[in-house]
């Protein structure tokens, strides 16, 4: 799936897409599993098995109804996390269903030294 | 005869025709030059001629204040990479010297009343004529009081990357991280190289050259880690989070500037002490010589910098991952390369308290390419 998130508002740069096994997205205690992600954005895949386990529509009902969320990028093989902010920019729908989230996420703080690129 | 006598050879009758034109104005004498030179061409050269095919092949180029480097995939599906040095020399034009230059397949341009030598064939030329090398960049950035940066920089990348095969062809150009308050000269370096490049024809982009560091060098730790590249302009640190960059800046201090304060203290020549630095450092032992004091003093004094930095950045931030394992710190850059570097980093990381626990620092792979294959990585 080749679903644009970072054309959103336009970046001034590209920025690549990693496919990360084990990268999940951490939110209210639930983790989803994360399709591909760049320094900016996030798709998920809501079809994907464990995405369902962890109630793919009650995470799209949430994300969608607010402004900014908190979450974590989550390392599921080390267990380390990274806090961000994220909103949704994209909402994929198959049928009427949602298949997919395109998310933007900025770090928590925005400093002159970090996240500057 | 061993390559650098020929070298040496070549040059002086270069050298000569420009002092003495009439002296070596018989095809003979230049015939033998073009000969030396095609002996003389070493082998890494044909390993790194443009190889066929290819056509979607991505390209990832270090543009670096001291090396130009390029990455691709081969044919071979093995990694080809290239490099030049990103400085230039003139010399008055003559159209004997151009010939010469011409014949023996020299990278040269023409500017107003100069021939202008560039990369490698630039400091041959230096040497010979006992001048300083010019330079396009300085501390990771385009030159501002050179007015023959941008053209050259154009002229010696072009002499590395031709016009893609196919329009659209993806490439990546590292960049530093702009140091603090000197953000607005970055936009204009990341420009000036993306504008040429889309005129070349290539899908342009940049990547932070910290976070090449990591790309190239922590992809079994999922993008984890910190990079450091330490350059001949530049230090740039990156920390990644599952290839997320989260801390990234840049520090003025490198190889450059350990020559400058050298050269200073002992009062030799910039260029004797880089070339003394390069051949024999080994931070290991004990300096033998004052060159070598100061040598290390200095490698002391910009380590220091490095990891104090890393301290204070670090314990600043309030964006750092709540880290279940250590993670991996990895050094690349020329200046990493002398005996006894990783040691004396270690030594001095052991002084400074970090908010996070570092599992190993390892050494690039290849110091002197690892900006060049992260873009590379980057460029897919
Ligand atoms: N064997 C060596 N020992 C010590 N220093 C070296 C060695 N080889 C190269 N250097 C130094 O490394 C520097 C060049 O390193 P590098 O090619 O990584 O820099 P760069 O990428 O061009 O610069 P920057 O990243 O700052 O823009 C120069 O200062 C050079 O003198
Ligand atoms: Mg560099």
């Amino acid at each position: 799936m080749n679903v644009d998130y970072d054309t959103f508002p336009i970046e001034k740069r590209r920025h690549t897409r990693f496919t990360i096994s084990g990268s999940a997205f951490e939110f209210e205690d639930k983790l989803y599993e994360i399709a591909n992600l760049s320094a900016r954005g996030i798709l998920l895949d809501l079809q994907s098995r464990a995405v369902a386990a962890g109630g793919a529509s009650e995470i799209v009902a949430k994300v969608l109804d607010k402004n900014k969320f908190d979450f974590n990028l989550v390392d599921t093989s080390s267990r380390s996390k990274l806090p961000l902010k994220g909103r949704v920019v994209r909402v994929i729908k198959e049928n009427e269903r949602v298949v997919a989230l395109a998310l933007q996420f900025s770090l928590l703080e925005n400093s002159q030294q970090e996240g500057t690129y | 005869m061993d390559e650098t006598k020929k070298d040496n050879n070549i040059m002086q009758r270069l050298f000569n025709a420009h002092k003495n034109p009439e002296v070596n104005s018989e095809g003979q004498a230049e015939e033998s030059v073009v000969r030396n030179v095609e002996n003389a061409s070493n082998s890494e050269d044909h390993l790194n001629k443009e190889t066929a095919g290819g056509t979607t092949n991505t390209i990832g180029i270090d543009i670096g204040t001291s090396r130009i480097v390029s990455c691709k995939i081969g044919t071979d599906r093995k990694e080809v990479s290239q490099s030049e040095l990103n400085a230039f020399f003139s010399i008055p034009l003559s159209p004997m010297t151009r010939e010469i230059l011409e014949r023996n397949g020299m990278h040269y341009t023409e500017l107003k009343n100069q021939l202008v030598v560039f990369g490698y064939d630039a400091q041959r030329f230096a040497n010979m004529f006992n001048g300083e090398l010019l330079h396009p960049m300085q501390e990771g950035l385009l030159k501002a009081d050179e007015p023959n940066a941008t053209h050259m920089i154009k002229e010696i990348i072009t002499s590395l990357i031709k016009k893609p095969r196919e329009l659209g062809q993806k490439l990546c150009f590292s960049i530093p991280s702009p140091r603090a308050g000197m953000e607005s000269d970055l936009v204009f370096h990341e420009a000036i190289l993306k504008k040429f490049f889309v005129g070349l024809g290539y899908n342009a982009f940049s990547v932070n050259e910290g976070l090449a560091v990591i790309l190239s060098e922590l992809a079994s730790e999922n993008y984890t880690g910190i990079g450091i590249s330490i350059g001949a302009g530049m230090c740039n640190v990156c920390f990644s989070f599952l290839s997320v960059p989260v801390i990234t800046y840049g520090l003025p201090c490198g190889g450059d500037l350990i020559d400058l304060s050298v050269s200073r203290v002992i009062n030799e020549s910039i260029t004797r002490v880089r070339v003394i630095k390069e051949e024999s450092l080994d931070l290991s032992r004990a300096p033998k010589n004052n060159l070598e004091q100061a040598l290390h003093i200095y490698y002391d004094d910009m380590l220091s910098k490095i990891v104090n930095s890393l301290a204070n950045t670090f314990s600043k931030s309030s964006n750092l991952p709540k880290l279940s394992q250590p993670i991996p710190l990895v050094l690349a850059g020329g200046p990493c390369i002398p005996n006894g570097f990783k040691t004396k980093f270690d030594k001095m990381l052991r002084y400074v308290e970090l908010p996070l626990e570092i599992s190993e620092t390892r050494m690039a792979a290849d110091p002197l390419r690892a900006t060049a294959r992260g873009a590379l990585v980057y460029s897919k």
